[in-house]
Formats: C-alpha cells, sequence, structure tokens
C-alpha cells in the first residue's frame, strides 16, 4: 500500500476509534454536529464516519436528523464482554432468588482492575426503584462490593488492612451510604479469593435494616452458588481482574462511595 | 456503505474483525489470525493490521498463549443496560408482524406461568379460514409446539423437575413418558422448532410451528407460534417458508437475549 494511503486509511480508523470513545463513559447520544465539534473534524468527515459506523451497526441515529446512539452491535460486544466472566450465566438463578427472598435488587460484582462492574442483576417488588445499571463500574477501595473484594485476597494474598479483616471474618458487610442500603456477600474460589461478591441493595426507606437471621438466611443462597463454584474451578475466572483500568473511560456510580473509607 | 473510500474499507474491514468475536464459537473464546482471514474473506494482512488498530484501543487482547486474541477491556466503555422488567409485547411486536407477513397466517405469542404457558398477544391469520388467536388459553408444558418450544429450552434440571409429575393426556398422540418427551425435546432443540403432532385437541384441523424466545442465557421466557388450517399451512408450505421464519426469530432473539433476564424458574409440583 503507498505511504500516503496507508497514512489515510490509519487516520481513517483513528477517527473512527474516536467517535466510539465519544459514546464511553455513560454518554448515551451526541448530534452530528456535536462529534464534528469535539473532535475537530469537518462536518462532512464526521458523517462519512459516522455512517459507516452506522452501516457496521456500532451506532444508530434515533431518527432521520436525529441524535446517534450506540448501536446493537455494541450492546453485544458488552454482553460478549461480560459473559468472559463464566459466573455470570451460574448466577443468574441465584440473584432472582435472592431478589424474590429479600424484596430488593440482587447484583453481582466482578473485579475489573481498580473497579468492580456489575455485570448482572435482578429486581423484585421494589416500590422505590434505583435503576440498576448492567456494566456500572464501581471504586474497588471505596465502596462496599470493592472492599469485599477488598477483604478476601485468598490464601496466597497479602493481610488485608484490619477494617477488611474484620469484614472477612463476618463474612458480608451490611452498610448504608447516600440513602441506599447494601449487603454485601462474597463468592470464594477454592483458595479463599473472592472472585466476584454479590450485593442486595435497596433504597433505606424500604429496605429497613436486615436481622441477623435474614442475613444467614441470604447467605446461606450465596453460599450454596459458592458450593457449586468450588467444584467447578473454571466458574471463577476474573479474566480483567489485573487490568489497569484508570484510563478506561467507564460509567462509574459513585451513589455507593463510602464517606472515610480507605 | 455510501462513500467507499479505502480509509472507509479499513474502517469497515476493522469493524468486522472486532465483530468477527461475537459470533465465535471456539472452545476458548479466543480466535487466530488464521481464523479470522478464513471467516471474513480477508487477507492476513489485512487482519493483521485490523488487529493491531484493536490492540493499541484495547478492544481485543493477546491471550494467555500469546499468539490468540479475545474481546479485551476497553469494550467495557460503552453504555450500560437497564435492568428492568422487559415488555415482552413490545420486544415481539416486530417479529410477529414480520411473521404474519410472511406466512399470512396466525400469529400467537405465549408466555411461562408457573408450569403452563399462557397465550398474551397474536395477530390472526388472512383468508377465509383462519386459526383464531386464543389468548387467555393456558397449556401444560408437554402439550402443543408453543409449550414444547418453551419445555425444550429450559434448564436439563427445570425439564427433569417438571417430567417428574403426573402429566395430563389430551389425545392419544400426547406425549407423556419421560423417555418420549426427552426425546421430542432433543429433536426441538436440534430443529429451533416444535412441530405439531396432533397432541391437544382429537380433532383438530389446524398445524402448528413454535419457535422458542430466549434471553442472554438461552433460556426461554416464550413462544411464538404460527398456526393455519392443515390443508393450507403443509408441511410443504412450512418447508418451503422455515428458512425466512427462523431468520425472523433469530432477528427477534437477538434482541431478546440483550434486553431479557430473570426468568421465573418453573415451580416444583404441589
Amino acid at each position: 500500500m503507498p505511504r500516503d494511503e496507508e497514512a489515510s486509511t490509519n487516520t481513517s480508523v483513528e477517527n473512527a476509534f474516536a467517535v466510539l470513545n465519544l459514546f464511553s463513559g455513560g454518554t448515551e447520544a451526541l448530534a452530528l454536529s456535536d462529534i464534528a465539534r469535539l473532535l475537530g473534524l469537518p462536518l462532512s468527515t464526521a458523517h462519512r464516519i459516522v455512517t459507516t459506523l452506522c452501516d457496521a451497526e456500532f451506532l444508530s441515529q434515533q431518527h432521520a436528523g436525529g441524535l446517534y446512539v450506540t448501536g446493537l452491535r455494541v450492546r453485544e460486544l458488552l454482553n460478549a464482554l461480560y459473559n468472559r466472566y463464566p459466573i455470570r450465566r451460574r448466577a443468574a438463578r441465584t440473584l432472582r432468588e435472592l431478589a424474590g427472598t429479600t424484596g430488593q435488587a440482587a447484583a453481582l460484582y466482578v473485579p475489573f482492575g481498580a473497579h468492580c462492574l456489575r455485570i448482572a442483576g435482578a429486581q423484585d417488588r421494589q416500590q422505590i426503584h434505583r435503576p440498576l445499571l448492567i456494566g456500572e463500574a464501581l471504586s474497588l477501595t471505596s465502596t462496599p462490593c470493592g472492599m469485599v473484594l477488598l477483604a478476601n485476597p485468598g490464601s496466597g494474598g497479602q493481610e488485608p488492612h484490619r477494617e477488611l479483616a474484620e469484614i472477612r471474618r463476618t463474612g458480608y458487610l451490611s452498610t448504608t451510604t447516600d440513602g441506599l442500603r447494601s449487603v454485601v456477600f462474597p463468592l470464594l474460589d477454592a483458595e479463599d479469593r473472592a472472585f466476584a461478591v454479590i450485593a442486595v441493595e435497596g433504597s433505606t426507606l424500604e429496605f429497613r435494616e436486615p436481622s441477623r437471621s435474614k442475613i444467614n438466611g441470604w447467605s446461606g443462597i450465596v453460599r450454596r452458588l459458592q458450593d457449586q463454584c468450588r467444584e467447578h474451578p473454571d466458574w471463577t475466572v476474573t479474566p480483567f481482574a489485573g487490568i489497569d483500568s484508570t484510563h478506561l473511560q467507564l460509567r462509574e456510580s459513585h451513589a455507593q462511595d463510602m464517606e472515610g473509607a480507605s | 456503505m455510501t462513500t467507499a473510500t479505502s480509509g472507509n474499507q479499513a474502517t469497515v474491514r476493522v469493524m468486522a474483525i472486532l465483530s468477527a468475536f461475537l459470533d465465535n464459537d471456539s472452545a476458548e473464546g479466543s480466535l487466530g489470525v488464521t481464523e479470522i482471514s478464513k471467516k471474513l474473506g480477508m487477507t492476513k494482512s489485512m487482519v493483521h493490521r485490523g488487529l493491531s488498530s484493536l490492540v493499541r484501543h484495547q478492544y481485543v487482547v493477546r491471550d494467555a498463549s500469546g499468539s490468540r486474541y479475545e474481546l479485551g477491556p476497553a469494550v467495557a466503555q460503552f453504555g450500560t443496560v437497564h435492568v428492568r422488567p422487559p415488555d415482552l409485547h413490545a420486544l415481539c411486536r416486530p417479529a410477529e408482524n414480520a411473521l404474519h407477513a410472511l406466512t399470512g397466517e396466525t400469529i400467537s405469542l405465549h408466555v411461562p406461568v408457573d408450569d403452563v404457558v399462557v397465550c398474551v398477544d397474536g395477530i390472526e391469520g388472512r383468508g377465509p379460514v383462519a386459526r383464531w388467536v386464543p389468548l387467555g388459553r393456558s397449556i401444560p408444558l408437554h402439550v402443543s409446539p408453543a409449550s414444547r418450544a418453551v419445555l425444550a429450552h429450559l434448564p436439563d434440571d427445570e425439564v427433569d423437575l417438571y417430567l417428574d409429575r403426573p402429566l395430563k393426556v389430551f389425545t392419544k398422540n400426547t406425549l407423556h413418558t419421560r423417555d418420549e418427551l426427552w426425546a421430542e425435546i432433543r429433536q426441538v432443540r436440534a430443529d429451533g422448532f416444535a412441530r405439531s403432532l396432533g397432541d391437544h385437541y382429537t380433532k383438530s384441523t389446524g398445524t402448528a410451528i413454535g419457535f422458542p424466545i430466549l434471553d442472554v442465557n438461552d433460556e426461554p421466557h416464550g413462544s411464538l407460534t404460527v398456526a393455519g388450517p392443515t390443508d393450507r399451512f403443509t408441511p410443504k408450505v412450512i418447508a418451503e417458508l422455515m428458512d425466512d421464519m427462523l431468520a425472523e426469530v433469530a432477528k427477534l432473539n437477538r434482541s431478546t437475549k440483550l434486553h431479557l433476564s430473570g426468568r421465573e424458574p418453573v415451580t416444583a409440583p404441589s
């Protein structure tokens, strides 16, 4: 390929990635003029890239002349990415059972670099619905789900901080932050490493502090899944636990950040 | 594509390479350059160039062996999906319309409730004689194509749980033993649809085909049936239309797999 043509090809591909990246981090819809302005591209160039991405189903237009949103292909890719955590499919029934038993939302979180990612969930009969967003990222160090993951590094891991050691000893973490109550349970592999956590979540207005016996019952539901996982080590794979996620533009939730948490 | 410049063609190729990881059926969940090249009909150098771009942006990463590729973490940057009770009617309506336009026959949407399926929506067929939409009718999970399309796609343990109970016999053709039903379930799983066996009504003059509606875990949330009079909706007509009907159902399931989760399990016998 001649050098000029190769350079032009690379520029086009990079521009296409740049357009796609505009839709990261929770940006839901953009006009063509926004895309051109944000990337400093002529309108005609932006239009050509967007048309190519629409043809490939990576973007779609809400209606003729309307805003652009991510397309079906992107949603399929997200789904495929989440399915790289085998626990996602295995936990579906447990999440439904927990949501049904508690009347709240139940969600599955997995480690994703410096974050944990909500990759599955089930909701039940809550009057006050907080949208349960699949794909939302939470800080590993300042949220209950992250702390339960950190508290259980496994037999080969470093001894956790005193506060985290207490969480590990208790076997769950029950907290309220910003009107949201969470009761978080670890899923431990055969080496006692938390490869995922399951959280029961709901508004404090209707999710009253649960009794110890209730929590024990919910813990039993989670433990049944954990027992199955210990028999199937391939279910406990966490493909992106060790990545550097800090440079990715994830859609982050700060609703569960704990004040003063380390 | 409207303006087929070489740059656009390169973008199309890169997006096609990324999409190849979606229908990746290799056991390891990874793809090699040769596989992608064969799958997409591209030269290996094109695939190499495309993969380099994708790896640079972390949409794709090398697997542990270093020689194959997997989906990468950058995909996680795109948006989120709400978990909410699915509006099955809205999701299925385009497919109902398409199947109706294709066949001219009666389309029904059934959803599982405990251990039966219930008809909740449909479009009546065209012509002087047409099957009615049996709104509100419930049928046990082992009887009729509408039910067996659902039963066959339940997890094996739930199928066994259902087969443990006494199964009502409606006609001499009603399958009611464990062996008969498991053989039929395997057939439905292989075909992707369930067919009429004359197992519900003794004097039925209709024939029907049932297609499953599946979620992300390939578990069933309902079924769509196409039903017509036996002398019009013949085996020959069904065979001629089958590829197109399956294509419409595949399109529906592509959408439902992204939206549906949280199926209610079949309840234990009371």
